[in-house]
């Protein structure tokens, strides 16, 4: 935004006004976000539990060499280290190393199908909601109201009884809860931007209300969305983790972190181990996630530092 | 206060209506008819059904339905068991004693320590302890509730007793056979439950308490406060602090639903037969009426809480009032 500038004293451009102009807000906010050193570090984390994720066949056959399905009743309760179990075996002899390779593909994918989705529809109803005001915001957020004063994971459970999920529909039920927030936090950034003076401008010219939503008002809005998405995706993963353990998400043979806790309650006494891998490494995902996510925070909007 | 108090009042009557719309229309997409497959019992007759279906009432107009339901949860009922027949509200209140146990003293712990750690953190700003504060709230924030809690029964119930030494209860709210008359006991088994569940609140309540300290730490009044030579210790205490934890209420006030829903996972690991608990031993016998009523009767409790934040919020805080 271009400061007025009293007419009386123009000022010459300075070299430093010249620099930020040319130097536009995202490339400034990827500069920012590059020199933070924990946001990088958690990036890292993040995309090798993708990469992970991606791979899991591959590293399977090539380190593991066993499939996550592959029963072996002589060796149940393998200690961690064994020669071909690195981090030991479960009750049926199955490969931990390699079930916790698949229950990234779980985590993964649910977490980034789930933000997505969320961002889509929060930002959708937030933008209209925003933009038309009157009668459609009001109705528009009354509905996040009612969405959002159902305790969430009642309403997960309840859904997860009645569509017995898989990969997608868990992804679907999550992100059904999860878009109010965004759909609130857009909406609020909509009412300050629509007022601007870029936007009475584009009205003048005759621009669409499609147009003017989508050319103008969601470019200033994606970087709420950005932080949101961010931050948000440590939270599928914690979410969906409990519903797997709470044997309410991805349930058995297919191996997901949150399952792989479930049974091994019972195996406290000798077998700790299974409690604590697929444990560490959810905390460690959700931990870059929220990591990362304050780091794009601190780059995309440094107010709130 | 009369005015904002009756406009917030108002407010939450549509979203009240929308909440029990929502699980009305839940119930009927799920339950249908009550009865699954009622039309297809090759032992019923046709007239049998359609007797059963009048005496439900569910040969009504769907908005006669719905009313007569909302007539009965303004009067405490929230309707019926499908597997059993037993009154959902008698379930709840039998549960609800245990759950606010455990949820009440995990929010105590939660604000007992959350806001000291939240001063010190302010105070140090930038220092070691500073440091180890974050870091921590970070981890905590991170950790699977439901993991925390088996990790720590493998530490302290399972290990500790291996060892030897005097170990804490795994699960339920006392030991099998008592009748739960000993308060020692029931704050033995109390211990690990509330930790977990009181670990989340300390994450996000002392950081609160953090930011919001440094926040009213910088105004003003609080410098004019050190400038009059007031002791540093009346400045934080007496004229910060004060400030300082009026946002905190809000927060634990939004906290308030929770008392309901806020430990399910907990409840689940460390069998504490609550509301949480029951809702997911229903869920797993697709007692869909069961777990509706649990879940309307959680909605409008959290309708409530927040109306409740929001008073409070504006007697500590006369600036919301007029805005």
């Amino acid at each position: 935004m271009i400061s007025p500038l009293p007419i009386e004293a123009p000022v010459p451009p300075s070299t430093a006004i010249v620099a930020r102009t040319s130097r536009g807000y995202w490339r400034e906010a990827g500069g920012r976000l590059r020199r933070n050193r924990i946001g990088i570090v958690s990036g890292g984390v993040l995309l090798f539990f993708v990469v992970v994720a991606l791979a899991a066949p591959l590293l399977a056959a090539l380190i593991t060499h066993t499939d996550y399905r592959s029963i072996d009743l002589i060796n149940t309760f393998a200690r961690p280290l064994t020669p071909s179990h690195i981090l030991g075996t479960d009750e049926l002899g199955r490969d931990e190393l390699t079930r916790l390779l698949f229950g990234a593909q779980v985590s993964m994918g649910i977490g980034f199908l789930a933000v997505v989705v969320a961002l889509t529809i929060g930002a959708c109803v937030g933008l209209v909601a925003g933009f038309y005001g009157g009668l459609i915001d009001g109705l528009l957020m009354r509905f996040v109201d009612m969405i959002l004063a159902t305790p969430a994971i009642f309403l997960f459970i309840l859904m997860s009884i009645l569509f017995k999920p898989n990969t997608i529909t868990l992804s679907l039920i999550i992100a059904s809860v999860g878009w109010g927030s965004i759909a609130r936090l857009v909406r609020g950034e909509v009412l300050s931007v629509r007022t601007r003076d870029f936007m009475v401008a584009a009205r003048a010219f005759g621009a669409s209300d499609a147009r003017l939503i989508f050319r103008h008002l969601l470019p200033n809005v994606l970087h709420v969305m950005i932080v949101f998405g961010s931050l948000y995706l440590g939270q599928v993963v914690l979410i969906e983790a409990a519903l797997d353990f709470l044997g309410l998400g991805i349930s058995p043979p297919t191996p997901s972190w949150g399952n792989m806790l479930t049974n091994s309650e019972t195996y406290f006494f000798h077998s700790s181990w299974l409690v604590i891998w697929p444990g560490v490494t959810i905390f460690l995902t959700v931990l870059a996630a929220n990591l990362f996510g304050n780091a794009v925070r601190d780059a995309f909007d440094p107010r709130l530092r | 206060m009369v005015k904002y108090l009756a406009r917030r009042v108002l407010a939450t009557v549509p979203v009240v209506i929308g909440v029990t719309l929502i699980t009305f229309a839940l119930m009927h997409a799920t339950a249908g008819s009550y009865i699954p497959g009622l039309d297809l019992n090759p032992n019923l007759k046709p007239e049998d059904a359609e007797a059963i279906k009048r005496y439900l009432g569910l040969d009504r107009p769907l908005y006669v339905q719905y009313l007569t339901w909302l007539a009965g949860i303004a009067h405490g009922d929230f309707g019926r068991s499908m597997i059993d027949g037993s009154l959902v509200s008698s379930h709840i209140f039998d549960r609800l004693p245990a759950t606010l146990e455990l949820t009440i003293t995990a929010i105590l712990i939660g604000v007992l320590i959350s806001i000291p750690l939240g001063i010190a953190g302010a105070l140090r700003r930038g220092s070691k302890i500073d440091h180890a504060l974050t870091a921590l709230s970070v981890a905590g924030f991170a950790v699977p509730a439901f993991w925390l809690g088996l990790v720590l029964i493998l530490i302290f119930s399972v290990q500790f007793e291996a060892w030897g030494l005097p170990f804490l209860p795994s699960g339920g709210v006392m030991t099998p056979g008592t009748n739960g008359g000993d308060p020692l006991d029931r704050l033995v088994h109390l211990v690990l439950p509330a930790t977990v569940l009181s670990f989340v609140y300390l994450s996000i309540w002392s950081r609160f308490t953090r930011s919001s300290m440094l926040e009213v730490l910088s105004q003003d009044y609080v410098r004019t406060a050190r400038a009059k030579g007031m002791s540093e210790r009346r400045v934080v205490y007496l004229h910060a602090l004060r400030n300082a934890v009026i946002p905190l209420i809000t927060l634990v006030g939004l906290e308030l639903p929770s008392l309901v829903s806020g430990g399910l996972v907990v409840e689940v690991v460390f069998s504490w037969p609550g509301i949480g608990k029951l809702l997911y031993e229903r869920a797993l016998q697709t007692d869909y009426t069961t777990v509706l009523g649990i879940t309307t009767f959680a909605a409008l409790l959290v309708v409530a809480g927040n109306l409740l934040a929001d008073v409070l919020y504006a007697t500590l805080d006369p600036r919301i009032r007029y805005e």
